[in-house]
């Protein structure tokens, strides 16, 4: 009924190499969203306009390695259901909750900006929830699985 | 003790050793990672029902016989 995992070494490796990605995912994309802001704001921005471009480019290359990565998982059931196990699920859950707040708290400080008169373009007001929004949950359960 | 106060305790690295498993062997045969029964063993994670029971069956013991409340 119970059936061994045909390969350990596998499972951990999946699942040291998809905490691997998630993070550089999450820090490449927060540095493209942050150079793109920016840029927006200061001029001359030909450095920052140049390394939103290189970190978007970076960022589209890990989003493939982790759609590579989870098609390779899901080639082998015994490896995906340790990989995918309610531990994991546990970490995940916890990272929503993180971002969720996290986005909370921003959207209510840009709120509580504007209210009080301080000039915020609709850009940065709704930008940064966001980009924490996807930010924070990638690097929390990174950090989760790493620990 | 109130009853909301209580946690859930387990025998697992016992119950393992005295079946000479690794943290690896039992994680296969239950289809979870060696990380989560380590997890579990040092009580940083409680497992759902679900896999509680089919620990326990792995193991060959009933459930409350490794997890209890404390």
């Amino acid at each position: 009924m119970m059936e061994i995992a045909p390969n350990l070494t596998t499972e951990t490796r999946m699942r040291r190499a998809r905490s691997n990605v998630l993070f550089v995912y999450a820090v490449l994309f927060a540095i493209w969203q942050a150079a793109d802001l920016l840029g927006g704001i200061f001029s001359p921005a030909h450095f920052l306009r140049s390394l939103a471009a290189v970190a978007g480019l970076l960022w589209s290359a890990s989003l493939v390695r982790i759609l590579w990565l989870q098609r390779t998982i899901a080639k082998d059931k015994a490896v995906e259901s340790a990989v995918q196990d309610e531990l994991v699920q546990h970490h995940r859950s916890r990272s929503f909750v993180w971002g969720y707040w996290t986005m909370l708290a921003t959207l209510g400080l840009a709120l509580l900006a504007i209210g009080s008169g301080v000039h915020l373009s609709l850009d940065i007001a709704v930008r940064i929830p966001l980009v924490l929004g996807v930010t924070v949950p990638l690097l929390v359960f990174a950090i989760q699985e790493r620990e | 003790m109130s009853a909301h106060e209580r946690g859930l305790a387990n025998g697992l690295k016992e119950e393992r050793a005295r079946r000479a498993l690794t943290q690896d062997a039992l994680a296969a045969l239950v289809g979870v990672s060696r990380k989560t029964i380590n997890t579990i063993e040092t009580g940083r994670f409680v497992p759902s029902t679900l896999l509680a029971l089919r620990l326990a069956e792995a193991l060959g013991r009933r459930v409350e016989e490794i997890f209890w409340l404390t």
